[in-house]
């Protein structure tokens, strides 16, 4: 072997191995992600959370506070009622207890033994502790707002309705609102609503009153955020009440001066939770629809990390006592309880910026593994050495070339390679959001045969295919045929004009019209079988049916047939003479002469076809979503994707590629007619 | 002197076979557009009577209430489709005019990446290019429909347009680089013009099947506000069932008319089918 090729190989090799290894470290790194235990406590779900002073507090819906300790360990567990638990909150050395029959009960958070219990006169909507007294936000079910001033032994000190002053009616009229947050703070209470109402009354209740003299003279301040609001959180040491609005803005709220401020964060995308730990001055930003969760450094209001959590979080506490983060979210229609180890989340960011390298690192070893095995290809095919000084003058004779083309193909490797080839490998892991990834081998795969529809997917799938390849393929070539050889050259020229018009209907508007306009309950075929005296027929609904419909969606099959025509008038003439003077009928010059012509154009209508057939998804997607015994592949990978299980889609994904794969090398190794005669 | 061959072939019998098949064909065809147009002026009444039935009156209002409900919608299909169609096809034209005029080290094994990605069904990177848009917060923006067009698009571009050049004389090329004229000039004054008809081939294929697009539109879009036509459309319609059928109808009509434009282009250079015979492997 030369001496440049000798070199090459070893380089190739160095290269894979340390690919290879790189891959092997990168892999093992586990971090960069939070790895939140499952922290469920016994019982049904739970529904409501809180967290304090060592203790973790959750209500179910079977009415039970059950108190855990921050490992999961139970430690009590109470009876408050029969009827879900609307909220858990502690407030001093009080758990204070509201269920969704208005029973509030006060229960010792140490022991959950109930202290005291008392029947609210409304439906419940918010609650906040400030001094010794309780202030409890009800409604009646007219949709105004009531606000309950209760001393700590729940006797009942004030009350009153919650109105507002309207400066463009200049009336007092009822506060209609929903509320997002509501918090006593400074002598006032912040009452948040989802519209970014914020209504600051004093605490004396003096504001609570139609009394517009009153309302006015007592101190309560009306302004709203220039946002719908999702929630909020206090950091009493800065006397700030934290609001998360849904324009991804965070704003501060002064409570002492009652001041706003100008958003002091804006977020990536909607924010749905927010929670934080006074102690460290961290902010958790949880998102509407994203599954990481951002923690702000409340000094410099600064990105500290983010982590991967659950989508769906709809409640989170942090204990102070030891950092750790309490989310609760739903998966699959069941509410979870997820413990984050906060102190963990940091050493994450450095783990996961080592192994970003390590990866970076893996894919460049393989590149230059792939160009050295290239170069060595193409000496031993060309049997000569690559004279490196001649290739350096020409890459810098041609340098902007290779940078004008640097972009284009930097993004064909991002958008197409990237995802095809990490697909194919992603099919052997387990790889779903929230969840660290790891090769789990063939589960994927066995998951997939597992699923009850499997085979019948597998079914309609080849049943899709040969329908789909015999009427993407036939009806158009004869069709094609036949408006060569028509006599009127204005009628077939007017057919094929008339045939541009279906072109205008969208494919996805195509579908339902087939859906609505003829296989629907008024549709053109079940009107003519009424007509017929028969009974109308669910021709997508119904399993006997349901198949065949799909099938036959699309008659009359002319699709692809332009470019056969086009192929047909560019045969030569001369082939048709000399057919003629062998004597041939219509049949045998079809046959013999117009076919052979139209082989390239058939291999490509027929590859075109058989992709097109395998990753068609909206035809199954649009109409039956899978039922009446429809379901296909690709929708099964769909679905599989939109759980976020990348792994199993991948899985399938890698099936179809294969099936794919088997088509076109079938079809590279046909033989096809040279036509450039 | 027709030939005996043609005799036969335009012998009534052939003939009428011929022209039946083909009458039928269209008529079928015409039929689901026929009944679309003919039910989106009934009112709901007349829905009713048969789909076959003219309406009583003719109910423009339908086509009123259908373009208030998508005007938004297929002001951003049109959007997305034009603006990354129009992008595509333009970078893919510079690749290509690069790749059929030039010679550098390499050329040829650049030129495979590009045609491998057409042999990669889309369907395998889905999962992944999904997750990849999310990690690069590009989710809920249009540029996650447009970069990925872009990076697949520019392939048929590039390959229909190395097709076209490597057929054009390149006499005329040398005599405007003789003349002096650098890349830049010889791209807009002389390649543009003479391969109008490709660009608008490849512009008129993208744009429809991007406005046809419905299901990574649907994965990456989650504002209302943002979301494109076919995403929704369905959705649209639901609303309407056993209501106001006739404007789901007007709907549909209503949301062919950016395809309108593209099938008057396509009509205009390719009805033909001279064109399309270039479309082999």
């Amino acid at each position: 072997m030369k001496k440049q090729n000798k070199l090459f190989l070893i380089l190739f090799g160095i290269f894979v191995i340390s690919a290879v290894a790189f891959s092997i470290v990168a892999s093992t790194i586990s971090g960069g992600n939070a790895k939140g235990e499952i922290f469920n406590p016994d019982g049904e779900e739970a529904v409501s959370l809180e967290a304090a002073d060592g203790y973790v507090y959750s209500g179910n819906v079977s009415g039970e506070i059950i108190g855990t300790d921050e490992s999961g360990e139970e430690i009590f567990k109470t009876k408050v009622g029969d009827s879900r638990v609307l909220r858990v909150d502690i407030f001093g050395d009080v758990l204070f207890v509201v269920d969704e029959k208005r029973n509030l009960s006060l229960l010792n958070p140490k022991t959950g033994e109930i202290e005291k219990t008392e029947e609210l006169p409304g439906l419940f909507v918010n609650a906040d502790k400030y001094g010794d007294d309780y202030y409890v936000l009800l409604s009646s079910s007219y949709s105004d707002l009531f606000v309950y001033k209760y001393s700590s032994s729940l006797e009942l000190k004030k009350s009153g309705m919650l109105y507002a002053y309207n400066e463009d009616t200049e009336e007092m009229e009822k506060a209609v609102i929903e509320v997002a947050a509501f918090y006593v703070r400074a002598e006032k209470m912040f009452i948040i609503g989802t519209l970014g109402q914020v209504y600051v009354l004093p605490t004396d209740m003096s504001s609570l009153t139609k009394n517009e003299e009153a309302y006015l003279n007592s101190g309560a301040k009306f302004f709203t955020l220039e946002t719908p609001v999702k929630s909020a959180f206090p950091f009493d040491k800065d006397s700030v009440i934290y609001v998360a609005g849904k324009n991804k803005n965070v704003y501060k709220i002064n409570v002492e001066t009652d001041e706003v401020s100008a958003p002091v964060k804006t977020m990536k995308n909607d924010v749905s939770v927010l929670c934080g730990n006074e102690k460290t001055g961290e902010l958790f930003v949880f998102y509407d629809l994203f599954s990481d969760v951002t923690v702000l450094d409340t000094d410099k209001m600064s990105e500290k990390v983010s982590f991967t959590g659950e989508y769906n979080m709809s409640q989170a506490v942090i204990s102070e006592k030891s950092g750790s983060l309490f989310a609760l979210y739903r998966e699959n229609g069941v509410y979870k309880i997820k413990k984050y180890d906060v102190s963990e989340i940091s050493k994450n960011k450095i783990y996961g910026i080592v192994k970003t390298v390590f990866v970076v690192l893996a894919v460049i070893c393989a590149l230059f593994a792939a160009v050295f095995l290239g170069m060595t290809i193409r000496n031993k095919k060309t049997d000569s050495e690559i004279d490196f000084k001649k290739v350096k003058k020409e890459l810098a004779k041609n340098k902007w070339i290779y940078i004008i083309l640097f972009p284009s193909v930097a993004l064909l490797f991002a958008f197409c390679y990237y995802p095809s080839v990490s697909s194919l490998i992603m099919a052997f892991f387990d790889y779903r959001s929230g969840y660290p990834v790891i090769f789990n081998g063939l589960d994927n795969f066995r998951t997939l045969f597992a699923n009850p529809t499997i085979w019948d997917a597998v079914r309609n799938m080849v049943i899709f295919l040969v329908t789909d390849l015999i009427f993407g393929v036939i009806p158009p070539v004869a069709f094609a045929w036949c408006l060569s050889v028509m006599k009127s050259k204005r009628y077939s020229s007017l057919s094929r004009t008339l045939l541009f018009i279906p072109g205008v209907i969208p494919g996805v508007a195509g579908v339902l019209i087939w859906t609505n306009g003829i296989y629907g309950s008024y549709g053109i075929l079940n009107t003519i079988i009424k007509a017929c005296g028969g009974e109308a027929i669910a021709f997508l609904g119904d399993y006997r049916y349901s198949m065949l419909s799909l099938i036959l969606m699309g008659f009359p099959f002319v699709g692809a047939y332009l470019i056969f025509y086009g192929a047909i008038a560019n045969i030569p003439k001369a082939y048709y003479e000399a057919a003629e003077l062998e004597g041939c009928g219509v049949i045998r010059r079809i046959i013999s002469i117009d076919l052979p012509f139209v082989t390239p154009q058939l291999k490509y209508v027929f590859v075109m076809c058989f992709i097109g057939s395998v990753q068609n998804v909206s035809r199954v997607m649009l109409t039956t979503k899978g039922a009446a015994g429809t379901q296909i592949p690709i929708y099964i990978m769909y679905n599989y994707l939109s759980d976020n299980n990348f792994g199993v889609s991948s899985a399938m994904a890698l099936m179809l590629f294969v099936i794919l794969m088997i088509a076109t090398f079938i079809n590279l190794k046909m033989k096809t007619v040279d036509t450039d005669a | 002197m027709k030939s005996k061959l043609q005799k036969r072939i335009y012998r009534p019998g052939t003939q009428i076979i011929v022209n039946a098949f083909v009458t039928v064909s269209v008529l079928f065809s015409l039929l689901s557009v026929y009944i679309t147009v003919l039910n989106s002026f009934k009112s709901q009444y007349d829905i009713y009577t048969g789909i076959f039935s003219f309406p009583t009156q003719m109910l423009w209002s339908n086509y009123a209430k259908a373009f208030y409900e998508l005007k938004d919608y297929l002001l951003n299909s049109v959007f997305v489709a034009f603006v990354g169609s129009f992008v595509t096809v333009f970078v893919g034209s510079v690749m290509a005019y690069i790749f059929s005029r030039k010679t550098f080290y390499g050329k040829e094994a650049i030129f495979f990446l590009y045609i491998a990605v057409l042999l990669m069904p889309s369907v395998t990177g889905l999962s992944v290019l999904y997750k990849f848009v999310i990690d690069l917060n590009l989710v809920d923006t249009y540029f996650a429909i447009w970069v990925p067009l872009l990076a697949s698009g520019q392939v048929g571009v590039v390959f229909l347009f190395r097709t076209f050049f490597s057929q054009q004389p390149s006499s005329v090329f040398e005599a405007a680089k003789v003349d002096g004229a650098n890349d830049a000039i010889i791209y807009l004054y002389f390649v543009l013009p003479m391969a109008l008809p490709i660009l608008l081939y490849n512009f008129v294929s993208l744009f429809t099947a991007q406005y046809n697009d419905f299901l990574w539109p649907a994965m990456v879009i989650k504002t209302n506000k943002k979301m494109l036509l076919m995403t929704v459309l369905q959705n649209c319609t639901e609303v309407n069932k056993n209501k106001c059928e006739g404007v789901n109808y007007a709907m549909y009509v209503v949301s062919g008319i950016p395809l309108v434009f593209t099938s008057v282009i396509s009509l205009r250079y390719f009805k033909d089918g001279d064109f399309a015979a270039g479309m082999k492997l």
